[in-house]
């Protein structure tokens, strides 16, 4: 799902789980919510409207109204006040349309989502989406009479709250201020296959493979091997050899290549130089030293 | 310096990868179908996997620099946190906790709010009483039609005692309609309360004084006519865990606008994150309490018309209530 709202960029926040590690995870952007909203306030108006049409059909030729009337009456009630409570209790925070939308509720602080979270988040939905969808849209059921200026700060009031989300960094509603919960994107990561070829130590070296001096491998950083990374990592079919040719190009020229072996098969340069080059930041990182950048 | 021996990262990433794998097959089996798609054994390994990833992914930031695998690691860690992290209990055991220890015991806690709940309903109930004996066409001010079913300060006194008296509608169905109607309305009431309590709790309290008002406004018309006692045997019997439930709900509204507007040493955002979670658990059993009242009144008030039995279950209700708090709720 990539429904990205106004801002943009992606809000990244990191927890801290019970075993004080920190996961990222990205802030669902607004729009990803709003669709969700909308989706499950969909289904939730479907299945309602076919209860009351059954409830139609049935009482047509009953004696047994009063059952009936309290049935759908407690069926909507149930719907309306804890159709999200409960799916996201059931299905690790999220509801059918969080789960289209691809987002799901967490708790703030790293610890298990509660089922105390899920009932604050949602009991404050009413004021915060019915109320000022009723305030647009049917101004004079909720305000009657009142004059016209209250109708106005009120209404401006609900918007503003309704509104809440675009304008902090969680995207958080008040029902999330009030839980301490946040809505967040899981994003799934594909573990791609390995850059490096396994290597036998004591293997002789075969013709033509290219051996990089430590002079050589010094002049990057990490930000340029993940750079580089992505590039061999992308799909080879979109990729054009003008790319692997110029990037070599230029990484011969900064790291001083031998001009007598100018001539070589980018990818395989470039894949050979990355192994080596990953190969000198790691061994540095593990002897404390994180070459973040290149030198020059 | 060439990289002919076998890179650390490589090595284990590749002694590793396994667990990765069966770890990432279970949480998508869970992310699919619920946690209950995993069996005996799987559930068991979950964790111990969970925990095995955690610690892949300290290590693979320490020693790697593959970024595919940090963020494959990241995003592995992510999705079984969730499913490790959201696991429930059994509902009927989770119920039974809730109502014996955990809800006195937050009852109990907000005790002060509560006091401030009920000393509002009560300054409410008294000020519609006077003002509506003074001049009893203030009644029409205070109480809206449909809970006034057709009473007000020129009814007869039989009239008023008729609605007393009457069953409703008579037959059982109609009862739980009338049942349920009360409980959705009163419960919906309840939640409002809570929910506009971080409005700085303003709201709250005219939303307490008012239902306050309607009740002290129609006791006044009845006292006027003399059947003052017969009303409150009327009103009580369910009014008591109804009044509570409002009150527990106003309470827990109060709570959340404290921390808002007297954060204390806590950041504002935070206090409102715990405090906000205890409140709504609250709301949580004021709308069972909701329920309770609305089968009083749906069915009881309605077919038990003596004054006595009446005022018996008023009292009996008041006293359970207060020992049920005090006794599981005091720690």
């Amino acid at each position: 799902m990539s429904v990205n709202a106004s801002s943009g960029a992606v809000q990244k926040i990191s927890l801290r789980t019970p075993e004080h590690v920190e996961l990222p995870f990205e802030v669902a952007s607004a729009g990803a919510r709003a669709l969700a909203f909308i989706i499950d306030f969909a289904v939730l108006t479907a299945v309602m409207f076919v209860l009351v049409l059954v409830f139609e059909i049935a009482s047509a030729d009953s004696s047994e109204e009063g059952f009936l009337k309290a049935f759908v009456l407690l069926a909507t009630f149930l719907g309306r006040n804890f159709y999200f409570t409960f799916s996201e209790l059931r299905f690790q925070g999220q509801t059918f349309g969080k789960r289209r939308a691809g987002i799901r509720v967490i708790a703030k602080d790293g610890g298990p989502l509660s089922a105390e979270m899920v009932f604050a988040r949602n009991l404050t939905r009413d004021i915060e989406v019915f109320l000022p969808l009723t305030a647009i849209l049917m101004p004079g059921r909720l305000f009657g009479d009142e004059p016209g200026w209250a109708t106005l700060v009120s209404s401006a009031w609900l918007v503003v709250v309704a509104l809440l989300p675009l304008f902090n960094r969680h995207r958080a509603r008040v029902g999330d201020l009030v839980a301490g919960t946040l809505v967040v994107v899981a994003p799934k990561v594909t573990l791609l296959p390995d850059l490096v070829r396994e290597q036998r130590s004591g293997r002789k070296k075969r013709a033509g493979e290219f051996v990089f001096t430590q002079q050589q491998l010094d002049v990057y950083g990490i930000r340029e091997l993940q750079v580089l990374e992505d590039v061999l990592r992308q799909d080879r079919a979109s990729q054009s050899s003008e790319l692997y040719s110029s990037i070599c190009d230029k990484i011969k020229r900064k790291i001083g290549w031998n001009k007598d072996a100018w001539n070589v098969d980018p990818e395989a340069f470039l894949r050979a130089f990355y192994e080596a080059q990953r190969g000198r930041l790691e061994h540095k990182m593990l002897l404390g030293k994180r070459q973040e950048q290149k030198i020059r | 310096m060439s990289a002919s021996f076998t890179l650390k990262s490589y090595a284990f990433r590749k002694e590793r990868e396994a667990s990765w794998a069966e770890l990432e097959a279970l949480v998508a089996r869970v992310e699919r179908r619920g946690i209950g798609a995993l069996n005996a054994d799987e559930l068991h390994r979950l964790p111990a996997l969970y925990r095995a990833a955690i610690s892949s992914l300290s290590a693979a930031r320490a020693i790697s620099l593959d970024k595919n695998v940090v963020s494959y690691l990241e995003s592995l860690a992510a999705r079984a946190y969730i499913c490790v992290y959201s696991t429930k209990r059994p509902f009927s055991r989770a119920v039974r906790d809730f109502f014996w220890i955990r809800f006195p015991a937050l009852v109990f806690g907000m005790r002060r709010a509560l006091a401030l709940a009920w000393a509002l309903l009560v300054l409410g109930t008294i000020t519609g009483y006077t003002l509506t004996l003074r001049d009893p066409d203030r009644f029409y001010s205070f109480v809206d039609e449909g809970m006034a079913a057709g009473r007000g300060p020129s009814s007869s006194h039989d009239e008023l005692l008729r609605v007393l008296h009457s069953e409703g509608g008579g037959a059982a169905s109609a009862l739980t309609g009338f049942a349920t109607f009360l409980f959705t309305h009163n419960a919906k009431i309840g939640m409002l309360s809570f929910a506009l309590g971080f409005l700085a709790g303003v709201p709250t309290m005219l939303l307490l004084f008012i239902n306050g008002l309607g009740l002290g406004a129609m006791a006044a018309i009845y006292a006027q006519k003399g059947i003052g006692f017969e009303f409150w045997a009327w009103v009580l019997p369910h009014g008591v865990t109804e009044l509570l439930a409002v009150a527990l709900s106003g309470a827990a509204g109060f709570t959340v606008a404290q921390r808002l507007v007297f954060p204390g040493r806590h950041a504002r955002l935070a206090g409102l994150a715990v405090e906000g979670r205890e409140a709504a658990a609250v709301v949580i059993g004021a709308v069972a309490l909701f329920f309770i009242a609305a089968l009083i009144e749906g069915f009881f008030r309605q077919l038990v018309h003596g004054e006595l039995p009446r005022v018996a279950v008023a009292v009996l209700t008041s006293i359970g209530w207060v020992v049920y708090f005090i006794r599981r709720g005091r720690p």
